[in-house]
């Protein structure tokens, strides 16, 4: 059970990973910095598009 | 996951939810122009285009653009005095009383080098404040304020569980799973899992950073009792001043005491920042971090001298980094269209929950639909992950 958990979460954790990563980064300075924060959120938000509408559909 | 656990999240996400879901989409919607609320201000004219400075010339005496300011509203007193970060220019907010609250205030915005003053819409009146009111309070003061920060923390709790409940549910499913082929309530739960799971985190810490924003006036107050009070101690018996010293001298005084900060804003006496005898000029960084983090300098209002410079406590460093993280105001224009999609997408995450509730059945119906996958009880066969 606590594998299969592991697996379930394996994926939202990394998202949850970029999302800090992108809320934090912006606050520690600007252009760099800044830029670090965009690229994290873009990757949070694509992987909503591509789960949507790029993902081989579900067997 | 045991059948009884996963009833006992379910009804708490069910009825966390619930009572808090029409308060988030006022939130959600309301706050959704709020990001913007600088961009829209140029936008319409209601924050001025200001000019740069002259070559060579100084500042404008802030005695001076105080008094200038004044002669706009008679009566008032002044406030606060502050500084715009992003040009060359200075606001003064002044009241019928020391203690007179925001949305009472007047606002006259100046050059900070020609003492101009700018055509600039008062921040408390129009639409933008209209729906500043109904994100923050409702129109009702703390008690509005303190509501919704108990929605916000009900909010906390709704995703918490359905993050709990999100395990047993994908076990048998792999990440990014939205089924379309089978029936409008499989559509819309896959959806919901997919859209919430992945703003959790931008979610959970807007939602508490909320929470925490609406306790900025009781933090605020407790502040202002604890540990100014200690600052202010030796004045307790003194009457209220009648002289004021150079306000400008004072500002002076603390750019030469933290050389390596500038002013951010100065509270004058009575106003719940800086005591009744004192100016606070509070001093702040220039990253977007230490620009939060403001370190007090408290001047004699009658000799002119600073008196203390305190540290400010743990709970208002909190509550200070708290504002960003809700405003998501602090990483350029780009940040903001972010924190825009996050924002729609979350409507779209408390729409479609709302969606599944109209098309619940039993409970007993819907745990089997958890821990089945949404597969309706059927097994999947082997190889479908």
């Amino acid at each position: 059970m606590k594998s299969r958990n592991h697996h379930t979460f394996r994926i939202p954790a990394m998202i949850a990973l970029a999302s800090l990563v992108g809320l934090i980064s912006a606050l520690i300075g600007d252009g760099i910095f800044d830029a670090v924060s965009w690229t994290a959120f873009v990757a949070v938000l694509g992987v909503i598009l591509w789960a949507l509408f790029f993902r081989a559909p579900h067997a | 996951m045991r059948r009884t656990t996963i009833k006992a999240w379910f009804l708490i996400h069910k009825w966390s939810s619930l009572i808090c879901t029409a308060f988030l989409l006022l939130l959600f919607v309301t706050g959704l122009p709020l990001i913007f609320w600088e961009e829209i201000g140029h936008a319409t004219g209601a924050t001025p285009e200001v000019e740069p400075a002259p070559a060579g010339m100084a500042r404008a005496n802030v005695d001076v653009l105080i008094d200038k300011a004044l002669a706009q509203y008679p009566g008032d007193v002044p406030l606060f005095f502050g500084w715009d970060d992003h040009s060359p220019s200075v606001y003064v907010n002044t009241g019928a009383r020391p203690d007179t609250p925001p949305p009472e205030m007047h606002t006259v915005v100046l050059h900070e080098y020609t003492g101009e003053i700018l055509p600039a819409a008062q921040f408390n009146e129009g639409v933008m404040f209209f729906l500043y009111r109904l994100h923050t309070d409702l129109f009702a003061g703390l008690a509005g304020t303190l509501f919704l920060g108990a929605m916000a923390l009900l909010f906390a709790m709704a995703i918490v569980s359905g993050v709990v409940l999100y395990a047993p549910f994908m076990r048998k499913v792999p990440f990014g799973t939205f089924r379309t082929d089978r029936n409008h309530r499989l559509a819309w739960l896959d959806l919901h899992n997919l859209l919430g799971i992945v703003t959790v985190a931008w979610a959970l810490v807007v939602g508490i950073t909320g929470a925490i924003n609406t306790l900025a006036g009781p933090l605020e107050q407790a502040w202002q009792a604890e540990q100014l009070a200690e600052f202010t101690d030796q004045y307790r018996d003194a009457p209220a001043p009648t002289q004021f010293s150079s306000l400008d001298a004072a500002i002076e005084k603390a750019r030469a005491a933290e050389p390596a900060m500038t002013p951010a804003f100065v509270s004058f006496p009575g106003t719940g920042y800086s005591g009744e005898h004192h100016y606070g000029v509070f001093m702040h960084g220039d990253t977007p971090l230490t620009e939060r983090l403001y370190r007090p300098v408290l001047v004699d209002v009658e000799t002119g001298e600073i008196t203390a410079r305190p540290q400010l406590p743990d709970y208002m460093t909190v509550l200070l980094l708290s504002q960003p993280l809700h405003f998501g105001d602090y990483g350029g224009w780009p940040l903001k269209v972010l924190w825009a999609l996050l924002d729609l997408i979350t409507i779209a995450v408390l729409i479609s929950g709302i969606y599944l509730w109209t098309k619940r059945g039993s409970t007993e119906n819907r745990i089997n639909e958890i821990e089945a996958g949404g597969s309706n009880g059927e097994q999947p066969s082997a190889g479908t992950s």
